[in-house]
């Protein structure tokens, strides 16, 4: 019996040791204070973890300590839920992305939906960027593609069926009145070798993704689906030039729970949009060949909305809806 | 020449010496702890990287690499727990020279081993990479699907005497993969309504903790009041003259077979390690032990899946094309530090792909030295007594499983594998089968269906290209190789009769 | 030995036409057009494989000659002790979510040190807090895995 209680009494005083180095995390909302979490759905090492990471990098000084959590699984949805049920004093940020609403769109979001976030801004956008081999002939521009679609079977590439680059070439195809043959790879990687090796005729990938094939003359891009010519390639005329209009791609922004009152959403604001107009995370981004889009939280919001309503239009056309 | 002495004054200097020494040992310790893999280790200390220079970033990022893929064996040998998936088939005839109490000599020669792989793997990087590299661009998905359906085959030397149910097994493995969302239509198979733990699939890596580790843990337990077995002293760490000359004549076999594997995307060191580890087999003078605790079952997986690292470098070096998970994150490394890899590396920066060359050979060194100065320090773990080490045993793989993607639900996973290889081992069902089907399972699969969307569904895609009779032929010849030896053997006997 | 590998060749048949019969409903190759095999089409090859096998395990068990089948005991003092140990860390990981890493943990590695190891409360205690606070930080810390990310106290 005595055995016991000194067993217990042990126990108890470990327990209030460590409850009294854990207790102090709930200071209001002075982030300097603060350890934040930064929440990216998925792996480390992706275009996602990369952009998040470069950002926490250049956010840093603004915090206690500010840590990067990578929680992947069932393409992004598990980390979004934990960061939509995640505390509301902004301590746990999750960088959401285009996927926020394509689940959705697609049905396997798990109860997924944006309004259980309330949006801080976004960082970061991505087109997609028609990629064919250098050497094809048959394909100079983005017309030349499109006309011999609809006459032969085109196989495209993509990072993963119902995965925004799949959705990305759909769209394309819906707005120029023909068809592709999507094929689903995990991840942009192998769809990119596959083209290199010469067994699919396109990829609809970012260009920060083929970046590097482009430049060592190895395939080249037809068109770009985003609003303005890419930086890196003005050569590269937009979709909507060549009379399609389809603008498509990723964006990724930072995210915090519905329930987090404004005041400390307009405090991460200032702290994040100062971190991303940093020049260490211009030429962080540059280096990666990732295009900075900075968007208030409202705007982003808005825009959110309007692209769910977009997917689930291209995905119950394209009979793409699971569940 | 002028290039050497430019990259040792210039790149290689003692302070990436002291890089690589820190990315070697901390790789070994991440790799012996389960659940944390080596793209895992790599991907966590990739932000450190950002403030050093290319080749220090690097190199850094390479010691991880080589130490942690070795640094599974360790925690294979030692506690039946392969530290990374490349390690499971080590496990299978390190453990059991282990509890025979030749701890040392298992580890030795693993070390040793690891170093062949590794160094012939540098070998053929640095003479013929341009060459092999277009290899990698061959591989489509029918080759892919006959390369994995080749993996499979092995099921049937790593089973023991109970082929059947290892079978069942690597079949079970392959079914638990399919569970969650279908990656070629995208449609939701055997999931629980709305359970979105199942939807992203169960990964492999808490049933590995599970069913090797865990279920070991388990059968501690059975016998755990029994006396402690005197400590044996870990001797024989030097491999001696008979576990050299297995060591020459298998390692750099696998570590060749390995890097050939690493070249092609998407196939990794766990694939080396069983492919290794079936050649071993096929190569031994002593094929009877294998499943009894056979050295030259360990210089095969060994050889193969650090041969492996060397070979996954290709393709990214010389293509931008990752030959591996792992690689893929030093793709985006080299980016960071605004490098392109690629064909244009090796001409607009000759020297740090040289320095890679090297560095990458040093970081071998660097392995097997740490390993052979650590094998006393690391055998101290079976010093801490089994009432003790037991439960902290239980507590590495709770807390393994949970690191690999922060989800309870792994635990859970963890745990009910842990039990199920309980009890399989109880009725004498091999596990590493079910391990190889998870891995395999869904490439074999996805590249089945993959290629047939592509042909249109025409079946004749599996037997249009050279690399994919030259897989059928290798399949056929796993199969039905006894049956065939045989057969020429009988034929030969008659004609010597007559 | 036959007892064990009858029930494992059952339940492994059981598992098999379970699947076979849910991925019958599957989408079938005809449904896509695309030439692609439908989603049920691999598991149902593989569960077949897996019907053909736990038979021939089965037959082979039941024709084992009696000297071969040794006895596999499953409730004596060892195999007990692993069920309670079973149930002690289905129990532990149910309580990991509420309590946090920290104290379900010390618990846990107490009670299995005071059963096995018999020794003083205050060593066992002692061994316990110094290895779960070991783990704690080198996950939570050096390799940064949140694991004080869950419990009442968050930590």
């Amino acid at each position: 019996m005595k055995k016991i209680i000194a067993l217990i009494l042990a126990l108890v005083m470990v327990m209030s040791m460590t409850a009294c180095s854990g207790g102090g995390a709930s200071a209001g909302s002075d982030f300097s204070k603060m350890n934040v979490t930064c929440v990216v759905p998925y792996d480390a090492g992706g275009g996602t973890d990369a952009v998040m990471r470069g950002l926490a990098d250049a956010a840093k000084d603004s915090f206690k300590a500010i840590t990067v959590e990578n929680r992947s699984g069932a393409g992004g949805a598990t980390g979004m839920l934990y960061g939509a049920n995640a505390k509301n004093d902004g301590s746990i940020i999750t960088m959401v992305t285009v996927e926020l609403t394509t689940l959705e769109a697609m049905g396997n979001n798990a109860g997924l939906t944006y309004s259980q976030f309330k949006p801080i801004m976004m960082v970061n956008s991505a087109a997609s960027a028609i990629t064919v081999k250098a050497d094809d002939d048959r394909f100079n521009t983005l017309e030349d593609f499109i006309e011999y679609s609809k006459s032969n079977e085109v196989q495209v590439g993509n990072s993963g069926i119902g995965a925004i680059w799949h959705l990305a070439a759909a769209g394309l195809a819906k707005v120029a009145g023909t068809e592709f043959k999507h094929v689903g790879y995990d991840g942009a990687n192998g769809a990119i070798t596959d083209l290199l090796g010469g067994h699919i005729d396109a990829v609809a990938v970012s260009y920060a993704e083929v970046n590097s094939f482009v430049q060592s003359g190895d395939l080249k891009v037809l068109a770009v689906m985003a609003n303005d010519r890419l930086e890196a390639i003005p050569d590269v005329p937009t979709a909507k030039e060549c009379g399609y209009d389809a603008v498509l791609g990723t964006w990724r922004g930072l995210a915090v729970p519905a329930s987090t009152p404004d005041e400390t959403v307009a405090k991460l604001y200032e702290i994040f949009s100062n971190a991303a107009n940093s020049d260490a995370f211009k030429e962080f981004m540059t280096n990666t060949n990732n295009v900075i889009d900075i968007m208030d939280g409202a705007s982003f919001n808005a825009l959110i909305a309007d692209q769910l309503e977009m997917y689930t239009g291209l995905v119950a056309d394209l009979g793409l809806k699971v569940g | 020449m002028d290039m050497l002495v430019e990259i040792f004054t210039t790149s290689l200097t003692p302070v990436v010496f002291l890089y690589m020494l820190i990315g070697v040992i901390s790789g070994i310790c991440i790799g012996a702890l389960p659940g944390l893999t080596a793209t895992m280790g790599v991907a966590l200390l990739l932000p450190m990287t950002f403030g050093m220079d290319a080749a220090q970033g690097i190199l850094m990022l390479l010691g991880i690499y080589v130490g942690a893929i070795y640094g599974g064996s360790i925690s294979a040998v030692l506690l039946h727990t392969p530290g990374t998936p490349a390690s499971a088939a080590t496990a299978i005839e390190g453990y059991k020279l282990s509890q025979r109490g030749e701890a040392g000599r298992a580890l030795g020669v693993a070390t040793l081993g690891s170093y062949i792989g590794g160094v012939i793997s540098v070998l053929l990087l640095v003479t013929i990479s341009p060459q092999l590299a277009k290899l990698a661009l061959k591989f489509s998905s029918a080759e892919f699907f006959l390369l994995a359906v080749f993996g499979l085959c092995i099921i049937g030397s790593i089973s023991g005497d109970n082929v059947e149910k290892g079978l069942m097994c690597g079949c079970a493995g392959i079914l638990v993969a399919t569970i969650g969302i279908d990656s070629v239509t995208s449609y939701i198979r055997f999931c629980p309504e709305g359970n979105y733990n199942f939807m992203g699939g169960i990964s492999y890596i808490p049933i590995m903790i599970g069913l090797f580790a865990m279920s070991q843990a388990f059968e501690n337990i059975e016998d755990i009041f029994a006396e402690e077995k005197e400590q044996i002293k870990v001797t024989n760490i030097i491999p001696k003259k008979e576990d050299l000359k297995a060591l020459l004549r298998i390692s750099p076999i696998t570590g060749l077979i390995g890097t050939m594997i690493g070249i092609i995307p998407g196939a990794g060191a766990d694939i080396g390690a069983f492919v290794g580890y079936n050649v071993a087999k096929g190569m031994a003078k002593e094929p009877e032990k294998f499943g009894e605790g056979s050295i030259e079952g360990i210089c095969g997986p060994e050889g193969g899946n650090n041969g492996v690292t060397g070979g996954a470098l290709i393709p990214m070096l010389t293509l931008g094309v990752p030959g591996d998970a792992v690689t893929a994150i030093m793709i985006g490394a080299l980016t960071i530090q605004g490098l392109t890899p690629g064909p244009m590396l090796f001409e607009t920066n000759k020297v740090l792909v040289y320095t890679i060359f090297i560095g990458m050979f040093i970081a071998n060194t660097l392995m097997c030295i740490c390993g052979f100065a650590g094998i006393r320090v690391f055998s101290k773990v079976l010093s801490v007594p089994k009432v003790i080490l037991t439960p902290i045993i239980f507590a590495l793989c709770i807390i393994g499983s949970f690191a690999m993607k922060n989800s309870l639900f792994d635990v859970w996973v963890m745990l009910i594998a842990g039990v199920v290889g309980y009890f399989m081992s109880k009725a004498k069902v091999p596990t590493s089968p079910a391990i190889l089907g998870l891995i395999l399972g869904p490439m074999a699969e996805k590249n089945f269906r993959t290629a047939l969307l592509k042909s249109g569904g025409d079946p004749t895609v599996f037997f249009s290209t050279v690399i994919c009779w030259f897989f059928i032929i290798l399949i056929v010849g796993t199969l039905f190789g006894g049956q065939l030896k045989e057969f020429a053997g009988k034929i030969f006997k008659k004609k010597a009769a007559k | 030995m036959k007892k064990m590998n009858l029930i494992f060749a059952g339940v492994c048949a059981a598992i098999g036409a379970l699947l076979i019969i849910l991925a019958a409903g599957y989408p079938t190759a005809a449904d896509y057009g695309t030439g692609v095999p439908g989603p049920g089409l691999w598991p149902i090859v593989i569960s077949a494989m897996m019907l053909a096998l736990a038979a021939l395990l089965a037959m082979k068990s039941i024709k084992m000659p009696a000297e071969k089948n040794t006895d596999v005991p499953m409730w004596n003092e060892g195999t007990k002790r692993v069920y309670i140990t079973m149930g002690i860390l289905f129990a532990y990981v149910a309580v990991l979510e509420f309590l946090g890493f920290i104290i379900a943990t010390t618990v846990m590695e107490a009670i299995f040190i005071h059963w096995f190891a018999k020794k003083k409360p205050i060593i066992t205690v002692l061994i316990s807090v110094v290895v779960t606070l070991v783990i704690y930080c080198v996950f939570q810390y050096v390799l940064n895995v949140p694991v004080g990310s869950f419990g009442i106290l968050a930590f």
